[in-house]
């Protein structure tokens, strides 16, 4: 489990994670959202050994990971702004970080190769945007780590190219368990892979939860009748006498009540996660268009 | 899982290793050619020579080139995304650091080390000076322990900065500080003292570059070896080199090295603790940034107050507007690179700069107030070891007799009384031996107390009574006159002279062959031994004012002779005046003060 409690940093009068508590569950794949500046690449920079917190604690199954080499080879860390030796090549950095990852599977890199065609011999300063993403997935993919650590991945990635580094993400995680950490600022974006969700803003976590979780907990409900008491309503909305209501609750008690008041007409429809937070975080102040649009 | 770290600190060390070796590659060739270039084809003497004296030339080679490596190594620190990379890796700080300097000092061995080898080979091969074959050892030893000193001041510097140009301008202050705060204190403060100067030493002491520039390792000479051989059908002496190693230059370069290795240490402390978000800040370290505003403020302003008088000499004005300028430049100029930002000019900046300038105002008007009373102080015999009286940086009479500092006290105490003011053509009458003005001469004088303090004082003194009896006492000295050959006495001088092969007037007149004989050097060795008993040899014409020469032109009616003198082991030169009477005497048998006299005629008659 990864695991960050109670985490403040500052830098300077700025204050860039204010008693930040996250939990990633081992084996989940988890995508960190919030808008720009919320604090995301400030909490993965904490989560993956760069940054010092000012206070809190930051650990891997309780092992700290500042300054733990141990811990932190198992950690596969693919940043927003990629790192490589400006005159490295994929050969020179393949030989750099099976030096410092033991457990770097040279077989799976020479496979990588297929899938995504860099060139070996040729500076990757010299690479695209793009090919230099899938160079650093073709890296640390190749360190298997048990711990996946992705700052705005996708990011410059062409849609086929995001599929098929998706895809690998996730036969990682189906193969080895892989815990996954995804931030972005796209709601949309992580919709199909995660399992468990966190948003953050001003360098706090609103809310996390599992998707299951949150995906049983609210129902969107139509309905032609009188709304039964006891129902805790999100929202609502009419259209003639067509209600269509969000629902705080799991489907079964929801519809056992309205059944109750037999209504000339009603309908369980499925939440998109976008409306869930929507709806969730509608009544605190937080611009959460932000993360969804 | 200790192996696996291991492991790891070998990859950061062959990544260090291969991703830089252009320059050190670089760097053993360029030693190389430098060194073979500068041989003057004498394989012999001169390429050990050379590579000896070379040393201190190191000196300013690992200036740049600990620098350069350093930022190599330690650059990525300023740059966010390499910076973040690196450290996200599994290697603790302290590893990144030991293969960083593990790297430099290869980066260092090895060029020097392959140099050394091949110097090595090229004096056991051609040289045949007495323990030749440790110059290279020598040069090899010194070179690295420099290296090590600027490498550790260097990594130092980029633990503290937080970009590459934050890093240079620290190294720089680190390093040249004290030069620069030596021209402020120098040309700012000093001459509102009359008659104090500020002394260099303490000052150079603390630029390592300059200390290893001037300090000497190796010292190298050539000794008979008894033997003679003929080249060109003459027969010649012959000579081979040898070396001897000064002990106080290795004293220096090993104390800088621990220095250099103590950096080192505290740099990896504030490697462990530094916060890699300052990545690109100017500084890394925030509590340092009020300091190095104050500093940055006054050696600006000791650099422009400075270095625009040594090189373009404003004027006496520019000497008060350099420093404001300086002052503005380095208050604001330090905000902007501590902020990042031209948008500076704000009234919390304008008040630390009206505070910064109030205190070198204030400082200023502290100083020639004088509360410590340092433009009046005198010396006290007991607590001075030894006592200088010059009246030019050649000829100077030195003495640790409390009677004899007693005096010279005494001139100083004369000089603080007639309070002359120093003459307008300052620069002529101090190097010259005749004075523009007729009453008052230039003296200088040193005491060293028995800490091994330094003091000097620069007055102008008059010639005449009490100051000028006791300058012609300690001036008007063989001593003196002779510096460089050891003469205390008239026998010491008639021994010195006896070997002289030519004695001339003013550069030209050579007194001829016939008038050379023993007899007339013993007679010349006296006359002088008695002008200076009778103190008339003072250097300065300003104690002299009968003109040796009459001329018709009166404007052009003073004048002094130079009496040059020199053997195969001397070589010497004094003034004389119309008042040597005795070495006058001498002289007039022999012609050339005929021969000067129509010289003179014939250029200003």
């Amino acid at each position: 489990m990864l695991e960050m409690k109670n985490v403040t940093k500052t830098f300077g009068d700025f204050k860039a994670l204010d008693n930040l508590t996250m939990t990633v569950p081992q084996g989940a794949v988890y995508g960190l959202v919030g808008p720009n500046g919320a604090g995301k690449s400030t909490a993965i920079r904490h989560l993956t050994g760069i940054y010092r917190p000012d206070s809190g604690s930051i650990t891997l199954e309780g092992l700290p990971i500042y300054e733990n080499p141990q811990t932190k080879q198992t950690i596969g860390y693919i940043p927003d702004d990629i790192f490589y030796f400006p005159s490295a090549t994929m050969e020179e950095m393949r030989r750099f970080y099976k030096g410092l990852y033991p457990q770097f599977d040279d077989a799976l890199f020479e496979r990588l190769y297929e899938a995504f065609d860099l060139p070996r011999k040729t500076p990757i300063r010299r690479f695209s945007k793009g090919m230099q993403k899938q160079a650093a997935f073709h890296l640390v993919l190749s360190c298997r780590p048990e711990v996946l650590i992705l700052d705005e991945p996708v990011d410059g990635l062409d849609p086929v190219m995001r599929r098929q580094v998706m895809g690998l993400i996730l036969s990682d995680v189906a193969e080895h368990g892989t815990t996954v950490l995804i931030s972005s600022h796209n709601l949309r974006e992580l919709e199909d892979i995660c399992d468990h969700v966190g948003i953050m803003d001003h360098g706090k976590m609103l809310l996390e939860r599992s998707l299951a979780d949150m995906q049983g907990s609210t129902v969107k409900v139509q309905i032609v009748g009188e709304i039964p008491d006891g129902l805790e309503v999100l929202h609502e909305t009419a259209s003639g006498r067509l209600k269509t209501l969000v629902v705080r609750g799991s489907a079964e008690e929801v519809t056992r009540k309205i059944e109750a008041e037999n209504p000339a007409y009603f309908d369980v429809l499925p939440l998109s996660l976008e409306e869930i937070f929507i709806y969730e975080l509608g009544g605190v102040n937080y611009e959460v268009k932000n993360i969804i649009l | 899982m200790k192996s696996r770290i291991s492991s790891c600190k070998a990859a950061a060390f062959r990544k260090d290793i291969t991703r830089f070796w252009p320059v050190w590659v670089g760097y053993i060739l360029c030693l190389i050619i430098v060194q073979v270039l500068q041989s003057n084809d004498d394989l012999n003497y001169w390429y050990a020579a050379n590579m000896g004296e070379g040393i201190a030339i190191m000196g300013v080679v690992n200036l740049c080139y600990g620098f350069i490596v350093a930022m190599m190594l330690f650059g990525d620190l300023f740059n966010t995304r390499m910076c973040n990379g690196i450290h996200s890796l599994p290697l603790k700080r302290e590893h990144w650091f030991g293969a960083h300097v593990k790297a430099a000092l290869l980066f260092s061995l090895v060029p020097t080390a392959l140099m050394a080898l091949f110097s090595e080979a090229v004096i056991v091969l051609y040289s045949d000076m007495v323990a030749g074959w440790t110059v290279p050892l020598y040069w090899f030893i010194a070179s690295n322990l420099q290296f090590l000193f600027f490498f550790g001041l260097a990594v130092f510097c980029a633990m503290c900065a937080g970009n590459r140009f934050g890093m240079a301008v620290v190294y720089g202050i680190l390093n040249f500080c004290s030069i620069l705060i030596y021209l402020l204190v120098d040309q700012l403060y000093t001459p509102l003292l009359k008659g104090v100067v500020t002394m260099s030493g303490p000052f150079e002491m603390l630029c390592p570059v300059w200390q290893m520039v001037n300090k000497r390792c190796i010292d190298f000479d050539r000794v008979e070896t008894g033997k003679t051989f003929v080249h060109n059908g003459i027969e010649q002496r012959e000579y081979i080199g040898q070396i001897t190693v000064v002990k106080e230059g290795w004293i220096y370069i090993g104390i800088v090295a621990v220095i250099g290795l103590l950096l080192l240490l505290l740099a990896r402390q504030i490697y462990k603790k530094r916060n890699l978000e300052c990545a690109g800040d100017f500084l890394a370290v925030r509590w340092l940034n009020a300091p190095f505003q104050v500093v940055f403020t006054v050696l600006c302003a000791a650099g422009f107050q400075g270095v625009f008088m040594v090189f373009f000499g404003y004027g006496d004005r520019a000497v008060y507007v350099l420093p404001v300028i300086g002052l503005i430049v380095g208050w604001f100029g330090g905000r902007m690179l501590l902020e990042r930002s031209t948008q500076v000019f704000r009234v919390k900046n304008f008040v630390g700069f009206g505070l910064i300038t109030a205190l070198l105002a204030g400082s200023l008007y502290l100083t020639w107030l004088d509360p410590m009373g340092i433009e009046t102080w005198i010396p006290k015999v007991g607590e001075t070891k030894s006592a200088t009286l010059r009246m030019n940086y050649r000829n100077g009479y030195t003495t640790e007799v409390p009677a004899e500092i007693a005096d010279l006290t005494r001139l100083h105490q004369l000089a603080l009384e007639q309070d002359l003011e120093p003459h307008p053509d300052y620069s002529d009458a101090y190097y010259s031996p005749y004075s523009n003005d007729p009453d008052c001469a230039q003296i200088i004088l040193q005491y060293t107390d028995y800490n091994g303090w330094l003091s000097q004082r620069n007055y102008y003194i008059l010639a005449t009574g009490e100051s000028g009896d006791l300058m012609r006492k300690y001036t008007s000295r063989l001593d003196v006159l002779f510096p460089d050959e050891n003469v205390e006495d008239a026998a010491d001088l008639r021994h010195t002279l006896r070997d002289a092969e030519v004695v001339r007037v003013n550069g030209i007149h050579n007194i001829s062959e016939e008038c050379m004989t023993e007899e007339f050097l013993i007679a010349l060795a006296d006359a002088i031994a008695a002008d200076a008993e009778a103190g008339n040899l003072v250097q300065s014409g300003v104690f002299h004012q009968e003109p040796i020469l009459e001329m018709e032109n009166p404007e052009y009616n003073q004048y002094y002779l130079t009496l040059d003198m020199h053997g195969e082991d001397f070589w010497s030169n004094i003034s004389i005046y119309a008042d040597c009477e005795n070495i006058l005497k001498v002289l007039e048998p022999t012609g050339v003060l005929e021969s000067a006299r129509q010289e003179y005629a014939n250029i200003y008659g």
